[in-house]
């Protein structure tokens, strides 16, 4: 589960640099590519932290524990950013 | 500032071989799927000559000719040599990936070689791919018991002190070319056998075994599931005896594993360029797809929220997604290779997504098409069959997962199974 976690997050970096790169240099397709990267990342991060939480068990599902906090924070993005960025 | 473009020399290769990929490969993969084990011949002149032409014996990074002089007042140039070869193999690949692994000279074998080998053994054992006639190579490690599991190893090589010759004896199974290097050419494949059993990884070495040698035998030809092209064959060594130069590395048994850590440090350069090579197919499929949907004025919307996608808008949005970056890491793999960075993390990681990333997104492109996925008019059923090879071969997903969790963690191999 780990190292699904570490590569994924390592993958959404570099696709989310890519589109950044894309931007500041105003190339035609850096519209698409933010948003394959921002896609990437709404998933990712709802995969890793939910695993985060399992990993940790009881530990991650409780409030002590900042885990259970990250995976619902996580939650915003696939909502609210997606529909600013229309 | 990190750039992403790619270097002119780069996009260079890519325009060149994707002349060959699409007028050499193409017309003829559909061909060599049906009669598996027949040899791309007039693909591989045309390679050999290539890379003659070019005055490199091989594909592999270390063997591209020297520049003759350099400019002093020129800027240096940045390394990309490991990135060049991962565009030749990625878009060879887009053509067939079963005939990319038909490329004559250096590949994996010449990889351990120049890896472990010393000056001598490079000369004595690579010169051959600049000859007149095209050369294989090929790597044996896999046994009947010992897959990804290396340390599991059963093959001997006895050293016999009168003769000075190393006496191998094994079996290995599922040798990538092993028919051509041995049979169809005069080269020669690495083996990994054990010094001492007792000795584990420790006594672990690789050993060169050139064609016509007596005890080596090629005993089986596999019937694959795709890389037909390709072909994977079994080799018994029965008392096979070789010069005590042919061996890779120390000839000493230490307590240490260095040297069996030296030898996997191979597959930090090999696994992001199988990674490449699953990239290709998974283009191949992916664009095959975006053509299809093309033709019937489907229009994919970008930026808008998930809920008013189709389900088509999603599943084109996340294949383009993953194929771009597995592309990114497996980029940064080899880019660190080029860097003469430490890249054993993300060299396994570009392998783990790749990997996975060809299998699922050469599915869905069989799915999506129907008809058109599912018949043997098109390419995509064969695709799809070729790519699920790059999840099992230079280090199953399962091994390359538990590399990458190794390498997070900072365990070693008996710590974290």
């Amino acid at each position: 589960m780990l190292a699904e976690m570490g590569t994924d997050i390592e993958a959404t970096r570099l696709l989310t640099w890519e589109a950044a790169w894309m931007l500041d240099e105003g190339k035609e397709e850096a519209y698409k590519h933010a948003f394959l990267a921002y896609s990437a990342a709404v998933d990712m991060v709802m995969m890793v932290t939910d695993r985060a939480v399992q990993i940790l068990g009881g530990h991650g599902y409780i409030r002590e524990h900042p885990v259970e906090l990250w995976m619902r924070n996580g939650r915003g993005f696939a909502a609210f950013t997606g529909l600013a960025m229309i | 500032m990190i750039s992403f473009e790619m270097p002119k020399p780069l996009v260079q290769t890519r325009t060149v071989v994707e002349t060959v990929a699409k007028n050499m490969m193409r017309p003829v993969s559909r061909e060599l799927d049906e009669n598996e084990h027949e040899i791309p011949w007039a693909y591989i002149e045309f390679m050999h000559t290539a890379t003659k032409a070019l005055g490199s014996s091989s594909m592999a990074p270390d063997d591209a000719p020297e520049k003759k002089k350099e400019d002093p007042e020129k800027k240096k140039r940045p390394p990309i040599n490991y990135q060049r070869l991962m565009i030749m193999v990625e878009t060879l690949s887009w053509g067939d990936a079963g005939i990319y692994l038909c490329t004559p000279g250096g590949m994996l074998g010449a990889a351990a070689v120049s890896a472990a080998g010393t000056p001598e053994q490079k000369k004595r054992f690579l010169s051959r791919f600049t000859g007149k006639e095209p050369v294989f190579d090929a790597m044996a490690m896999t046994e009947p018991q010992a897959g990804s599991d290396t340390s599991a190893i059963r093959a001997t090589a006895v050293l016999d002190e009168k003769t000075n010759e190393w006496v191998l004896n094994g079996e290995k199974i599922f040798v990538t070319a092993g028919n051509k290097a041995l049979v169809d050419s005069k080269g020669f494949i690495v083996v990994w056998a054990s010094l001492d059993l007792e000795a584990g990884r420790a006594g672990i070495r690789s050993f060169v075994i050139e064609a016509d040698t007596p005890g080596c035998k090629v005993t089986k030809m596999e019937e694959k599931l795709g890389i037909r092209a390709s072909d994977t064959v079994s080799i018994v060594m029965q008392d096979c005896r070789i010069p005590f130069e042919n061996i890779l590395g120390s000839p000493t048994v230490e307590k240490s594993t260095e040297g069996y850590k030296g030898a996997m440090h191979t597959f930090d350069a090999t696994r992001p360029i199988v990674a490449a090579s699953a990239l290709g197919v998974a283009r191949a499929a992916l664009e095959f797809v975006q053509e299809k949907l093309a033709e019937e004025g489907v229009e994919i919307r970008y930026g808008i929220p998930r809920q008013k996608m189709t389900h088509l808008e999603r599943e084109i949005i996340e294949m383009e997604t993953q194929l771009r970056q597995a592309w990114l890491v497996t980029v940064k793999a080899l880019w660190m290779a080029d860097n003469k960075q430490s890249n054993a993390l993300i060299a396994s990681m570009s392998k783990v997504k790749a990997g996975k990333v060809a299998t699922v997104i050469t599915q869905k492109a069989v799915e999506l098409m129907g008809p058109l996925g599912f018949s043997r008019d098109f390419l995509l059923e064969k695709w799809f069959r070729d790519a699920k090879i790059n999840d099992i071969f230079e280090g199953t997903g399962q091994i390359n997962l538990l590399v990458v969790a190794r390498n997070i963690l900072g365990y070693r191999g008996s710590q974290l199974r």
